[in-house]
């Protein structure tokens, strides 16, 4: 898949032209998104997205990086359903996005795992929500899978507040998992973990990524988990955030952190976000 | 051992109260020993009038209070969530809650005559302000993320309020009942005082009145302990209804 043509565009201009050579329809289909804050007749609207196109195909791994605030996560926002464009439109799978909808599931930052479930009924909430009703045969088998899938066989029975802040991230990634969803939405997901956490985390999302093939979309702030991780990094500007380049990883996993290839895909990053590495 | 440590100071005071008036250092007829206190309980429990008091007591007491939370923590979530009738009921709510709910009895005593409804009508308005608020900033509180990822996960509004924000904004309503509890405690006692005919507040003013001192004692004793059991039990019911409640405490 890293061989592929590139599947993201930021140029409006060649859009057509990539959609037309590629069948299918792109999983996340973002064209020129702008979003302003403000209400209408105020003088200056705060203008946080300027004119975003993205694409995602199926199963693709994109890391979205910038500064902080420059509405990254505003990005992820709109993905998911939770706010709506100035203008511009962003798809998924060919429909509009206008609501949240558990085809594309968030993964947020501090673990918003449920504290009154156990990481059990935390993992088998959306289950047994009544959109996702008779979804599987057998809930409690689902969950225990993942459980194994992300590591936490042993702990059904613990509250979150019980549980450390990797393992609350590995339960709210099992939860996101259990309404198999086309899509996750993290908004970076490990940026409250220490240093080595983050590590095994990274490790184990590329792990659980390849088992499950979801379409990942990975907000952060960290050049070297955006590296490690991604199929392509989309590198943001400042506000009003645009896209000022997406690079592509051409690097074959496993990958090692200390490849030339990946230091200098890094400094490459960095030279785009204006930081010296 | 914490236990035994918790329990020293309770028994020491008992102790040299005792001590103090049993060797005249002060007036017995006034500050009567412990042992003659308990003695006077024992002969209450004995005649059945402790019991017949505290039944009419806490039956006025579980009546109003019942009310109240009935009422209340729809009216404090309500509040909470639509800016409307947050609007239209919180300058009310601020303005009603300071006025002491004695200085309306005597209204309520009008309205609802000498009998128990005077009573319970105070204990509902005085127990409702603790809750309504409590449900408010409880249901107030919840993080949104908790709410943005559950409708990420496809939970439809009725789910989202019956699993999240319920849920969420438990341990303060629980707070606020238990809160309530105390009040409704305070509330009674006095209410009794006036146009009663059965329950501890009248109990002690009655025995007041015929210089039963070691009696209005007994009635005191009666009501602490009485508030100091509930309250024990509400933390066992809380700690069985909210194993979680810890992480939000801290």
């Amino acid at each position: 898949m890293l061989t592929k043509a590139p599947a993201i565009s930021g140029d409006a201009a060649n859009f057509e032209d990539v959609r037309a050579a590629r069948a299918p329809v792109p999983t996340i289909d973002v064209r020129d998104v702008s979003l302003e804050y403000g209400a209408v007749g105020q003088r200056a609207a705060h203008r946080i997205l300027d004119r975003i196109s993205l694409q995602a195909e199926a199963g693709s791994f994109h890391c979205i990086i910038g500064p902080s605030g420059c509405g990254k996560s505003t990005l992820l926002s709109i993905l998911a359903g939770y706010v709506r464009p100035t203008t511009g439109e962003a798809k998924m799978g060919g429909e509009p996005i206008t609501a949240p909808a558990p085809n594309r599931v968030m993964v947020f930052q501090n673990p918003t795992l449920f504290p009154w479930f156990t990481v059990r009924q935390n993992i088998a909430f959306g289950l047994t929500l009544k959109a996702h009703k008779g979804k599987v045969d057998d809930v409690q088998q689902t969950v225990d899978r993942l459980q194994d899938l992300v590591g936490l066989a042993g702990f059904e029975n613990h509250y979150p507040h019980e549980l450390s802040g990797g393992m609350r991230q590995r339960a709210e990634i099992a939860r996101a998992l259990a309404v198999d969803p086309e899509v996750l939405l993290m908004d970076e997901p490990f940026g409250a973990l220490d240093a080595l956490t983050r590590i095994t985390m990274q490790q184990e999302m590329l792990r659980i990524w390849e088992e499950t093939r979801k379409t990942i979309l990975f907000v952060t702030h960290d050049i070297a988990e955006a590296v490690f991780l991604a199929d392509r990094v989309v590198v943001m500007s400042q506000r009003p955030a645009t896209i000022k380049k997406v690079v592509t990883i051409d690097v074959k996993r496993p990958r090692r952190r200390d490849a030339p290839r990946i230091a200098h895909l890094s400094s490459t990053v960095a030279d785009l976000l204006d930081l010296t590495i | 051992m914490r236990r035994l440590r918790q329990l020293m100071s309770p028994i020491a005071i008992l102790l040299i109260w005792e001590a103090c008036s049993r060797w005249g250092l002060v007036d017995r007829l006034l500050l009567p020993p412990p042992s003659q206190i308990f003695i006077d309980i024992g002969q209450l429990l004995v005649s059945g009038e402790l019991l017949q008091a505290l039944w009419a007591s806490s039956r006025r007491i579980l009546i109003g209070f019942s009310i109240a939370v009935v009422f209340s923590v729809p009216i404090g979530a309500l509040m909470a969530r639509s800016s409307l009738i947050e609007d239209l009921l919180h300058p009310l709510v601020e303005l009603i809650r300071p006025i002491s709910p004695l200085a309306i009895y005597p209204l309520a005593l009008l309205w609802f005559g000498l009998g128990d409804g005077s009573k319970i009508f105070l204990i509902a308005l005085s127990c409702s302000f603790p809750i309504v608020l409590n449900t408010y900033a409880g249901v107030k509180s919840i993080d949104v993320a908790l709410v943005r990822a559950s409708m990420s996960l496809g939970a439809t509004p009725v789910e989202i309020f019956r699993r999240i924000i319920l849920p969420g904004s438990l341990p303060h309503i629980f707070t606020g009942v238990r809160i309530a509890w105390g009040i409704a405690l305070i509330v009674i006692i006095a209410t009794e005082m006036v146009g009663a005919i059965a329950g501890i507040g009248h109990m002690i003013l009655d025995a007041q009145q015929t210089f039963e001192v070691a009696r209005v004692y007994s009635g005191i004793f009666v009501i602490g302990a009485l508030g100091f059991l509930t309250d024990f039990g509400f933390r066992a019911l809380r700690r069985r209804i909210m194993p979680w409640y810890k992480e939000l405490s801290s």
